[in-house]
């Protein structure tokens, strides 16, 4: 980054975003004023944001322009949410939130319904489809790999999703002068499965310790052609 | 009979968006369409709602002078300034990406990069905290995915890196299945936990 | 040094001492000095001595004579004349009838006791008409018969009893007995209820004077004024005048009925010189007009104004120095009840609840008798429970801990091997080979023809904008290269910003025309996560009418041949969050058609993603993992990007992340094992 070809604005910029990344940083020898300024200034910026965005794209386009220039379809169209969007208002008033209710529930009851429609229709059925279908022989010559290791491979996941599965039965008898436990092939088969589920979640945690440390070389980059400018420029 | 309103509201328009999966009718798809237009429009309305409760909570905050104001009222000011820089020129507009690029990306990114340390951190405790069978196969993975991505030390190790390394292995087979019976469990439980909500069971939004 | 036990705890005290020193009796009892004429006081079992009234027969009235005379040994007609003279009592209006009508000889209020008193009383009268000087008598005079009629008293005779009377009371003793004349008290009620009118009379006589002290009944003094006046023949006619009509009997103040006072029973006089001690509860007795008795206020005695009763020695040594102190309850005087059984009588309680207000009894004051240790151990619980409500300020936390150490360490420790690598510069690491995922995207991507329409799904944080760039800014170039429309859509409020930020790095860095730059349509933002997804898939252009900048989307260039998402070629989504990645698989994948759906994912969303990449049919027909991924495709289009910039320094991060991670680990794992000395351990944890 060659700080001299920056326009004045991309300047104060690029100084504002070092010294912010620089008290962000400061939380590594504990919780300080400057870091809690930051986060504070940062959920100020990205709310305001939000906020924005959703009037201009959403709101003020497919709420209020109808009413100015919608005919009588149109008008009719928007009533609806118009109406509970002012109800929903309410929701911000603590006395008054129980007029908001109706218009939540109307958002609670549609996206439920998606979200259960998606689950069946976009998961339940095509993973289960892709479980039985590891054992497709056709399927498996298309792919022109060895039938032995993609049946063993199959047979991994077949059984590694059932104990997974199996883990998450949590339903118990109760007897009397006893706690309450699994029967005992279900336990056997949920050990099986926590077995899966540790390795699962140790890939995804080593995920997510790739992405911070992709964050952290970004902003090392970043401070780094910042500073050598400075240090190089003398 | 007033409280059953909410219910009865959330129970018709979700039937309706169900109905809709499975019977292709059209005049059901244009009913199913317009309730998940408005819904959709209601979102961005709850999302300035959800703004105005923020703003209105550090408020009070500021107001009766409680510990932590002076941080309430930065977070007041910043918020009224990117509403007014946002708002006047516009979300992509030369001020407003001016704000997005050195205000709000910076601080994502470095809240996101100093993660790593407290990572690392509790990787390293773990094993101190509680010793098993499990934890350790868990941390054995984290290392040799994380071993396996790139090379160590600028060398790829045969068995590790690579297609045919253990690394790919562990990410395309167990994890796979693992992932698998996690996203079966969680599809279930969303279908459960969705017809209890339009049942009425359930009532996240108030009497 | 003498040593004196205590009667009521049995505790040795010292001999000079008062009270006991544990718990506060009297050590020693009070006595009464001889100066004071007092008898010796009476103890417990000692039975009183009787004294003979027989002087005092003389006295009496006729019939009362001749009763004494004439039925000796018949109860019953000895009642006769009291029932006679309630009978002739005439009627009082409101008068309780069950005080009168109830009244049998039976309950005519001749207990035994008074009767065998009655008896000798009567007797003695007999024997005084034969003897002419009244002499004090001190043996038992058995009972004798009432026979004959009361002598009319002359005036010399009465003052001659009155005098004798005075020189006795010189000699009698008061006796302490305070237990009999309580019981006296506490009898008077039923007493005056069940006694004939006559003795109700006679007993009004002023004996509740003094005659401990030598000073005779008031009533005494007025008889005795009276008599010296009038002559004794008009006494008898007054007394008998008194017997058959009914007449107030009043407190010690007023006068009474001359007559009456003339006689007084031996036995009445016998039991007055017993208890030495004037009867308050027969002064107390008054009688209205209506012949109902009703203790008067004076009948009560107020507290301080009493002359000190003086206690036994043995109950006196059993009062506690700091003994509870009650008030007696307060009776007005004069409320004559007007309704109810007890309508008439003075002083009585209320018939209608609620007018009195009803008092909490004081709390008594106890000296308990605890040991120092005790009394230590109370406080300390009272102490402990006092703490309970109050809030203990939190220990000072140090600044510098051994976990604050470890991560300061680890931090320098990591950025000084990436800036020691961002030093170096120069690519030290090898690249990743090609990987199939890669390679089925750049087969995707290559089918596009030119100006095709592709839907390109911007849905990062800024948190992981260093990530996702570097991930998705290949196959942005690839697009871009291969001239695609570009139809840009966000579920995320910063998406179309991130998007028109992505785009123009990717045009700077790619070195793109722009007008290929131009080609792209920013959609906006769609909130409602998958309700809002499933509408976009269902109609795009009336979930998305506009653009960023306002302008309608769907009106010019290649939008305009877009009615539905299977006219898309292909759709391409960036993104971070697995639950988004779900979403956009489960409500838009549907409405696709055969459009093919590339993902590119961050790392920590690739384990959840893959098995909708696995699935046969496929899901997700490509996948870009992460930084690992970037780099690959970067080297498949032989086109380096930002991914190819950070992955020196990534690679070198790895490893020592790696390395720390095996090094803590292990050190920890040993540590688990071994105990941590005492005054190592941090507060409050063993």
């Amino acid at each position: 980054m060659n700080l001299a070809n920056l326009s004045l604005a991309d300047l104060a910029g690029t100084l504002i975003s070092f010294f912010l990344t620089l008290m962000v940083f400061s939380y590594a020898l504990g919780d300080n004023v400057l870091f809690r300024l930051t986060v504070h200034i940062f959920v100020g910026v990205a709310a305001g944001y939000a906020a924005v965005v959703a009037w201009y794209n959403v709101i003020w386009g497919q709420m209020f322009l109808p009413l100015l220039d919608g005919g009588p379809a149109q008008l009719l169209y928007i009533s609806l949410p118009l109406s509970l969007g002012f109800l929903l208002l309410f929701k911000a008033s603590s006395r008054l939130t129980i007029l908001g209710n109706p218009a939540t529930a109307f958002l609670v009851g549609v996206g439920m319904a998606a979200a259960v429609g998606g689950s069946v229709f976009g998961t339940i059925f095509p993973q289960i489809g892709a479980t039985i279908n590891l054992f497709d022989l056709e399927a498996i010559k298309q792919m022109g790999v060895s039938l032995w290791s993609r049946l063993g491979q199959g047979s991994l996941i077949l059984i590694g999703t059932m104990a997974s599965l199996i883990y998450f039965h949590f339903g118990a008898r109760s007897r009397a002068g006893q706690a309450p436990q699994r029967q005992s092939w279900i336990e056997n088969l949920a050990w099986v499965g926590e077995v899966f589920i540790a390795i699962t979640l140790g890939v995804v945690f080593a995920g997510v310790y790739s992405s911070a440390l992709t964050a952290l070389v970004e902003r090392l980059y970043f401070v780094g052609d910042v500073l050598i400018p400075l240090v190089l420029i003398p | 009979m007033r409280g059953s309103l909410s219910p009865i509201i959330a129970l018709l328009v979700g039937f309706i968006v169900l109905l809709g999966y499975l019977l292709p009718f059209p005049f059901l798809m244009e009913a199913r369409q317009a309730l998940l237009h408005w819904a959709m429009i209601l979102a961005a309305v709850a999302l300035i709602v959800g703004v105005m409760n923020l703003a209105l909570a550090h408020w009070r905050k500021v107001a009766t002078d409680q510990k932590g104001g002076i941080y309430s009222a930065v977070l007041l000011l910043s918020l009224l300034l990117t509403l007014g820089v946002v708002g006047y020129f516009g979300p992509t507009g030369s001020w407003s990406l001016w704000l997005f690029r050195y205000i709000q990306v910076p601080i994502e990114s470095s809240l996101m990069a100093i993660l790593t340390v407290a990572l690392a951190y509790s990787a390293a405790r773990m094993l101190r905290q509680r010793i098993n069978m499990f934890s350790v196969l868990f941390l054995l993975t984290a290392l040799v995915i994380l071993l396996g991505t790139a090379p160590l030390f600028g060398i790829e190790v045969p068995g590790l890196h690579g297609p045919d390394g253990i690394r790919e292995f562990l990410a395309q087979v167990p994890a796979v299945a693992g992932a698998r019976g996690i996203i079966l469990g969680v599809a279930l439980g969303t279908i459960a936990t969705g017809l209890r909500v339009l049942m009425g069971a359930d009532r996240p939004y108030g009497r | 040094m003498d040593e004196i036990r205590c009667p009521m705890c049995g505790k040795s005290n010292p001999a000079d001492l008062e009270a006991c020193q544990f718990c506060r009796a009297r050590l020693k009892p009070l006595v009464v000095s001889p100066d004071s004429g007092a008898q010796e006081p009476l103890r417990p079992g000692v039975p009183p001595v009787r004294q003979i009234t027989s002087h005092l027969e003389p006295t009496l009235p006729d019939w009362l004579q001749s009763l004494r005379h004439g039925e000796a040994g018949q109860p019953e007609e000895s009642a006769e004349p009291q029932s006679r003279a309630a009978d002739e009592a005439p009627e009082q209006p409101g008068e309780p009838e069950d005080i009168h009508a109830e009244r049998s000889p039976e309950e005519g209020g001749s207990t035994p006791a008074t009767d065998t008193d009655f008896q000798e009383w009567l007797a003695s009268l007999r024997q005084q008409e034969e003897v002419e000087a009244v002499l004090p008598v001190e043996e038992e005079i058995p009972p004798q018969e009432w026979e004959g009629e009361a002598r009319p008293v002359t005036s010399g005779e009465g003052l001659d009893w009155l005098e004798e009377m005075r020189a006795e009371a010189g000699k009698v003793e008061m006796v302490d007995e305070a237990q009999e004349e309580e019981e006296a008290a506490a009898d008077l009620p039923e007493e005056v209820e069940e006694e004939p009118d006559w003795l109700r009379r006679i007993r009004s006589r002023q004996q509740t004077e003094r005659l401990t002290q030598g000073e005779p009944a008031e009533w005494l003094e007025e008889h005795a004024a009276d008599e010296a006046q009038a002559p004794v023949e008009e006494g008898f006619r007054r007394l008998q005048l008194a017997s058959e009509e009914s007449f107030e009997l009043v407190g010690e103040d007023q006068p009474v009925g001359a007559g009456a006072a003339d006689t007084i029973p031996p036995f009445i006089e016998g039991e007055l010189s017993m208890a030495g001690e004037p009867t308050d509860w027969l002064a107390g007795v008054a009688l209205t007009e209506k012949g109902q008795a009703a203790p008067t206020e004076e009948a009560m005695p107020e507290e301080g104004s009493l002359a000190q009763v003086e206690l036994p020695s043995w109950l006196e040594a059993m009062r506690p120095l700091e003994a509870p102190r009650r008030g007696r309850p307060q009776v007005e005087a004069g409320q004559v009840e007007a309704s109810g059984p007890l309508s008439g009588l003075r002083g009585v309680l209320p018939f209608e609840p609620g007018l009195f207000q009803t008092k909490k009894p004081s709390t008594p004051e106890f000296n308990l008798r605890v040991s120092e240790n005790q009394s230590a151990r109370a406080q300390a619980l009272e102490e402990l429970i006092k703490s309970e409500g109050v809030t203990q300020p939190l220990p000072a936390r140090p600044i510098v801990t051994s976990q604050n150490l470890l991560r300061i360490a680890i931090f320098l420790v990591l950025s000084a091997s990436i800036i020691w690598s961002i030093w170096r510069s120069g690519s030290a690491a090898p690249r990743p080979e090609f990987s199939p995922d890669a390679f089925a995207v750049g087969s995707l991507i290559n089918r596009l023809s030119n100006l095709a329409p592709v839907l390109l799904a911007v849905d990062y944080e800024p948190a992981l904008s260093a990530e996702m760039e570097a991930a998705s800014a290949a196959v942005l170039d690839h697009l871009l290269l291969k001239g695609a429309s570009l139809a840009i859509v966000s579920t995320v409020p910063t998406g179309p910003t991130q998007a028109e930020r992505l785009l123009s790095e990717v045009v700077r860095r790619g070195n793109h025309s722009p007008a290929v730059a131009s080609q792209h349509t920013n959609l906006g933002y769609i909130p409602g996560g998958a309700g809002g997804l499933q509408a976009f898939a269902q109609s795009p252009r009336q979930v998305t009418p506009f653009n960023v900048h306002g302008v309608s989307a769907w009106e010019g260039g290649i939008m305009q041949s877009i009615d539905s998402l299977d006219d898309f070629s292909l759709v391409v989504v960036i993104t971070e969050n697995p639950q988004t990645a779900r979403a956009w698989i489960e409500q838009v994948k549907p409405n696709m058609g055969n459009t093919p759906l590339i993902m590119v994912v961050s790392a920590q969303a690739e384990p959840l993603v893959r098995p909708y990449y696995q699935a046969y049919p496929p899901q997700v027909q490509g996948l870009l993992t992460g930084l690992q991924g970037g780099v690959s495709y970067e080297r498949l289009n032989a086109r380096p990007g930002p991914a190819y910039r950070y992955w020196d320094a990534f690679s070198l991060g790895l490893a020592v992340s790696a390395l720390l991670i095996v090094f803590g680990g292990a050190t920890n794992a040993i540590l688990a094992f071994v105990p941590i000395p005492k005054r190592l351990r941090p507060q409050g944890k063993a």
